[in-house]
């Protein structure tokens, strides 16, 4: 995929969670945080089948753990925490691949646990609560050519192949 | 606590307010000069807070304009009209808002607690 994608996999992702993987050539705090920003928009957009513009409001807080250092594989993670109809609030993390303890849904206890675990032991490389909402396309963002462009995304990131 | 304290707890923070600046008359964008920036955080939090799914149009009044012209184009009365397409608002409060369009946006701290309270009903 052309342009300024990050993301390499959705691996998972139903109305509350999305996980996913990103590989990173030259990994930095500020390209995980624009990695788990990515895959948040994502679910966010998804959530809209695709019919919205999404972008990133704000990111509430964001804080690295690990001793700062970036694996070059990240596993992805987001848990949608609150919305309404034009705003949607994540929390969002991640951690070296081959290391993450949890995936799947988030209502299932299992997994909650584990989440919870995960975050309370700073096992996560990054941990942010991100802050997305949504607009209707317009002149300058034309729905024409995004809503094609990021289902074609979204399509190539869940068929595991990456490949567009 | 009650609803408009728990409102107010949200508006305060987000608008970093103090508590005596915000009473269940303060408009929103007239007194505590809140941006639409804001109001998308207010509707998360109000989500949260509140456990209910809030639809930004209907507790912000986006379309009341739109509502109240339809309305007297159509030759129904106005009051009926939002009562009827907002049924959070009661209609001693709809009188008030089509009286007072003209002096700005109408949306009040009240109009969020009211939403709430028939959320939670």
């Amino acid at each position: 995929m052309a342009g300024f994608h990050l993301l390499t996999a959705v691996s998972f992702m139903d109305g509350e969670c999305i996980r996913g993987r990103a590989v990173l050539d030259d990994p930095s705090s500020f390209v995980a945080m624009e990695c788990l920003a990515q895959l948040g928009a994502l679910h966010v957009r998804s959530l809209c089948d695709f019919s919205k513009h999404a972008f990133l409001l704000k990111v509430e807080r964001f804080s690295l753990t690990g001793q700062g250092r970036i694996p070059g594989k990240l596993a992805l993670s987001g848990n949608l925490v609150a919305r309404s109809q034009a705003a949607f609030s994540y929390d969002l993390w991640a951690q070296g691949e081959g290391q993450e303890v949890c995936s799947g849904r988030l209502s299932d206890p299992r997994v909650k646990s584990a989440v919870q675990r995960v975050q309370g032991e700073g096992k996560e490389v990054c941990f942010g609560r991100f802050v997305f909402s949504v607009k209707d396309y317009d002149d300058r963002f034309r729905k024409a050519i995004l809503r094609k462009r990021y289902k074609e995304i979204f399509a190539c990131l869940t068929n595991g192949s990456g490949i567009g | 606590m009650d609803h408009f304290n728990r409102v107010r707890n949200i508006l305060t923070e987000i608008l970093d307010l103090d508590e005596q600046e915000i009473s269940q008359d303060s408009y929103l964008v007239r007194d505590l000069d809140v941006e639409s920036i804001d109001l998308l955080e207010v509707a998360l939090a109000l989500s949260t807070e509140f456990a209910i799914e809030v639809r930004d149009d209907e507790i912000f009044l986006r379309h009341l304009r739109t509502l109240i012209a339809d309305a007297k184009a159509e030759g129904v009365d106005p009051v009926a009209r939002i009562v009827e397409t907002l049924p959070h608002i009661p209609e001693k409060r709809a009188k008030e808002m089509v009286a007072d369009l003209g002096d700005g946006p109408v949306l009040k701290v009240r109009d969020l607690v009211d939403y709430v309270g028939h959320c939670c009903r």
